[in-house]
């Protein structure tokens, strides 16, 4: 018995151990060989070779020593395969996370909480969708070109990533998120790359706007033509043209709002309510992409100049990853998403291109009320049965307008989103990442239908462009003027999407006479324009653009540093520079001192949003006050607010105060207040009293904040990088930076604490003069594992406004030694 | 044998069993790695299990050498922080599993030897 007492004691550790192991993951995640610990072996910087099956021949990917991959192979199928291995290598997490998003599949991996997500993700169609356009390309590839190319293409980055998930299990080294969520991620596959492009159509394309409005029209009536005016109050930049008298017909149609009752009402709120019911990735903070090119006769090179800087949400991994393709078909540079094997920006040694949002037409969203009886809808007065899907385990029901999004009695609303027509993006960008002239890019985009992209576009040969190809729908109505398709529309075949404006009259700019195109989210196309191309609500307001038209009319041998200044160094705020001599005009006599303090600092100020400037508070909390007393009183007063506040919580510069929401029109009436000295119809107190009170609470506010009185716009602006998760240790920031709303690197408050997390996500200058030259930074960096010196490299060069060489060398021999950081190589099994 | 090399054969035992069996990825082997170590040493228990355990620990350190200097401290920062304890905690109940493991298999190790010893001697008192 004295002896077996040490067996008994061994015994009940054991037990002990082996309860710990059952109802804690701390065994298989402390394990030193297969759990979390085995994950540093991913942050070894050295050469690699790595046998994987499916390439057909060796591959060479350099990482530079800025931490970009250039992948070097001797095909189409080695090159893309290995861009999923390298990719998946660095972020398979992240890819994970965007699969399962965009296919509605949260849940799987992160619990049932994420099923309210899921259930809406799987309503929009967007799953769906990415199955039939994956079944339509492979159906398509034997007789299609490009079908084939995308087909080729999706196929092999999906093995890659799958090499990369067999490789991960079996070296221990899949990402940690996995190990502590004790989830295996499943193979990749080609739909899942559809999936991730309805993502992004997600972010980029898709609103609730029209619901909005229809609720605002509900209370406001007419009254909603002077909030939402169908063109911009004050003159704009159109880098389409077509600035002239407005169309009639466009006009009336703008104006011609469906009059919705209250079952309708009841049912754009319920979704408007619903919509986005979960911000997995930081929300998208819209209408403030930056893109222009110059051309030769305004550089002191003498050859165009090309910008970009999509603003996109930001998260650590950044959305982005930088790459060089080479095969003898492609040698082409940029940056890819999580899951497309695609150079979304970049550059060949031809051609460069960039891309910004058109924000026009209703975001491509459109909404109609439609009759639905007995599992039938109405079309044209005939019934016609509702087609039930049963996806991730909900059942979606389409009428031939779309999805429905919500019933009551025999009312529904039905949603017709452009993301669910066919769309072979991919297949496009992949024919640009080779296209060598103008004549070809344009081809190639003929078939891009969604999101709908501003293309800007500059090539060797001194070309400069601009074009917004898309599935622009036009209506056909019973009425004589159709109704208003940026509010809900009547269904039942009173109004429907008859075709889509043809794709030589979509707007497009090719070497204008100006010597330069600026396509940051403004309008493209001007009053005179012959389509309904959307009304003031989605499009930028346009100060930005402005601004950069104005900095570019005025310069001439604009260099490398020159863009590079502007876009990331300048911070004057373009609707103070209009407005603020007007606000000084009208209180020049005003006597009362909080109201003279701030006058005194604006009588100063050069209008620049400077991190350390007192002046740029007072204008920005100004702004903000007289925005929210003009227009939230008058929502008050017509019964939009409190109803509605829910959804319809509107405030200044793209809503940049806390959980409100931005409608461009806004800002745009505010500016056309300040000019002319009336804010009628909205409020009938004097221009004077209402600014009056404005400085005031603005000065209060301010004193309040910081009674020294060292109220410097660097403590309320500046920006965010929160990790994918959430987790603060993993987020960096907030950095505090210059700028606001309307200068090019700008944001609104979207992000926690009302910092913003997003802004312009992959700022890149290509000179072609020499594209040796050219430079380029996203806020983030290449690994997402954020013990990796390469989690977020970038974020300190892009909060400075800094740039990294983009290194562009056409093979792996010429590649400068002092610049390699180390290689990998893929190496045929056997 | 002597005293001395029996307490080293135990501890170099134990060392390399512990990092087989860390190497095998079946972390729960140290547990065998403790009982391999002691079984066949005739020591007092307060001086087998300790030294069984101790070197069981320093056989998961020789073997985490390589991934503390790739950032193995660095990364359990992060992943403590997502856990919502510290890298340091994480770190130390990973030496704390692995002891006991080790202490359990180094247990039942001497019990098992004490054990048969004594059948043994049983065993040869009937003979007689």
């Amino acid at each position: 018995m004295k002896n077996s007492i040490y067996i008994i004691i061994g015994a009940v550790i054991v037990v002990l151990i082996v309860i710990i192991g059952s109802i804690t993951p701390l065994i298989s995640i402390l394990n030193p060989e297969t759990g979390v610990p085995r994950n540093t072996s991913n942050l070894i910087i050295g050469n690699e070779t790595i046998s994987i099956p499916g390439l057909q021949h060796d591959v060479t990917i350099i990482q530079d020593n800025y931490g970009v991959y250039h992948i070097y192979a001797q095909d189409n199928h080695d090159l893309f395969l290995a861009l999923g291995f390298i990719q998946a290598k660095n972020r398979l997490f992240e890819m994970q996370l965007f699969k399962l998003t965009a296919m509605g599949q949260l849940a799987k991996m992160l619990g049932a909480g994420y099923s309210n997500y899921d259930r809406f993700q799987t309503m929009t169609g967007a799953p769906l969708t990415a199955e039939k356009d994956w079944n339509i390309i492979s159906g398509n590839a034997s007789v299609n070109a490009t079908d084939r190319l995308t087909y080729e293409a999706v196929t092999a980055y999906s093995e890659g990533i799958n090499d990369y998930i067999n490789y991960s299990i079996s070296h221990h080294v899949l990402p940690f998120e996995f190990k502590l969520l004790g989830y295996t991620p499943g193979y990749w596959s080609p739909v899942d790359t559809f999936a991730v492009q309805e993502y992004m159509i997600q972010t980029l394309e898709f609103s609730d706007d029209p619901l909005l409005y229809s609720l605002l029209f509900y209370k406001l009536g007419n009254l909603t033509n002077d909030l939402i005016t169908p063109f911009s109050p004050i003159p704009q930049y159109y880098y389409g043209g077509y600035n002239g008298i407005p169309n009639q017909y466009v006009m009336k149609m703008s104006e011609n709002t469906y009059p919705v009752n209250a079952t309708v009402a009841s049912l754009a709120f319920s979704v408007a309510k619903i919509w986005d019911p979960l911000h997995i990735f930081p929300p998208n903070p819209t209408d403030h992409s930056n893109e222009w090119v110059v051309s030769g006769n305004r550089t002191s090179t003498g050859k165009p100049i090309l910008v970009g800087g999509p603003v996109l949400g930001f998260s650590l991994p950044s959305i982005w990853f930088q790459v060089q393709l080479v095969d003898p078909s492609f040698d082409v540079y940029g940056v890819v998403l999580p899951g497309a094997p695609i150079i979304v920006i970049g550059y060949n040694e031809h051609i460069g291109w960039t891309l910004t949002d058109t924000q026009a037409i209703s975001w491509g969203t459109f909404f109609f009320t439609q009759t639905i009886m007995n599992g039938k809808y109405l079309w044209n007065g005939t019934y016609y049965p509702v087609t039930s899907y049963e996806i991730n385990g909900f059942t979606v029901n389409w009428t031939n307008l779309g999805p429905i999004m919500a019933t009551n009695g025999t009312t529904a609303l039905v949603m017709d989103w452009m993301g669910n027509r066919f769309s072979n993006d991919i297949g496009a960008l992949l024919e640009v990442m080779n296209a060598t002239d103008w004549k070809q890019f344009s081809s190639d985009l003929e078939i891009w239908k969604a999101p709908y992209q501003n293309f800007a576009f500059a090539d060797v040969n001194g070309t400069i462009a601009d074009i917004s190809p898309a599935y622009y729908p036009i209506f056909s109505s019973n009425n004589p003027i159709p109704y208003n398709p940026n509010a809900i529309m009547p269904g039942n075949g009173i109004q429907f999407i008859i075709g889509s404006i043809p794709y030589s009259m979509v707007p497009h700019s090719v070497n204008p006479a100006d010597g330069f195109i600026v396509s940051s989210n403004q309008r493209q196309v001007g009053p005179a324009y012959p389509y309904w191309f959307g009304d003031t609500m989605t499009p930028s307001p346009g100060f930005r653009a402005m601004l950069e038209e104005s900095y570019l009319r005025s310069h001439s041998n604009l260099t490398v540093e020159d863009m590079m200044n502007l876009q990331d160094h300048n911070y004057t705020d373009y609707e103070a520079f209009l407005t603020v001599p007007y606000i000084l005009k009208y209180m020049s006599t005003y006597s009362n001192s909080t109201v003279q303090a701030g006058i005194s600092m604006l009588k100063t100020w050069n209008y620049s949003m400077d991190a350390n400037s007192r002046a740029a508070s007072v204008w920005f909390f100004t702004y903000m006050y007289l925005f929210n007393e003009i227009f939230h009183t008058f929502l008050k007063d017509h019964g939009v607010f409190p109803e509605y506040r829910s959804v319809l919580n509107v405030t200044g510069m793209g809503g940049s105060f806390p959980n409100s929401i931005g409608i461009s029109s806004f800002d745009l009436d505010l500016a056309y207040i300040l000019i002319n000295g009336s804010a009628r119809p909205f409020s009938n107190e004097s221009i004077t009293s209402l600014i009056a009170n404005a400085i005031t609470e603005a000065m209060n506010y301010l004193s309040s904040q910081y009674p020294s009185g060292n109220y410097t716009w660097g403590h309320f602006y500046g920006f965010v990088f929160p990790s994918l998760l959430g987790v603060s240790q993993l987020s960096i920031g907030p950095l505090p930076r210059g700028g606001d709303y309307n200068t090019p690197n700008d944001a609104s408050g979207v992000g926690p604490y009302n910092w913003p997390s997003g802004g312009q996500s992959f700022t890149m200058i290509l000179n072609f003069s020499n594209l040796s030259d050219s430079y380029g930074v996203y806020p983030g960096g290449q690994s997402e594992n954020p013990a990796s010196p390469f989690y977020s490299n970038y974020v300190d060069y892009w909060i400075n406004g800094e740039y990294l060489p983009l290194l562009f060398y056409p093979s792996s021999s010429s590649f400068p030694k002092a610049h390699v950081l180390d290689v990998t190589t893929l190496e045929v099994i056997g | 044998m002597n005293r001395y090399y029996e307490l080293v054969l135990v501890a170099v035992l134990s060392i390399v069993f512990t990092i087989v069996f860390l190497i095998s990825g079946f972390w729960y082997g140290v547990i065998v790695a403790g009982f391999l170590s002691t079984v066949f040493f005739d020591l007092k228990p307060y001086l087998s299990i300790p030294v069984s355990t101790v070197a069981s620990l320093i056989g998961l350190i020789i073997f985490e050498i390589p991934e503390i200097s790739h950032g193995l401290f660095r990364l359990m920062y992060y992943v403590g922080s997502i856990a919502g304890i510290s890298g340091s905690m994480l770190i130390l109940i990973s030496f704390l599993l692995d002891m006991l493991m080790a202490v359990a298999g180094a247990f039942i190790g001497v019990g098992t030897y004490r054990y048969s010893l004594g059948k043994r001697n049983y065993s040869n008192v009937s003979k007689h």
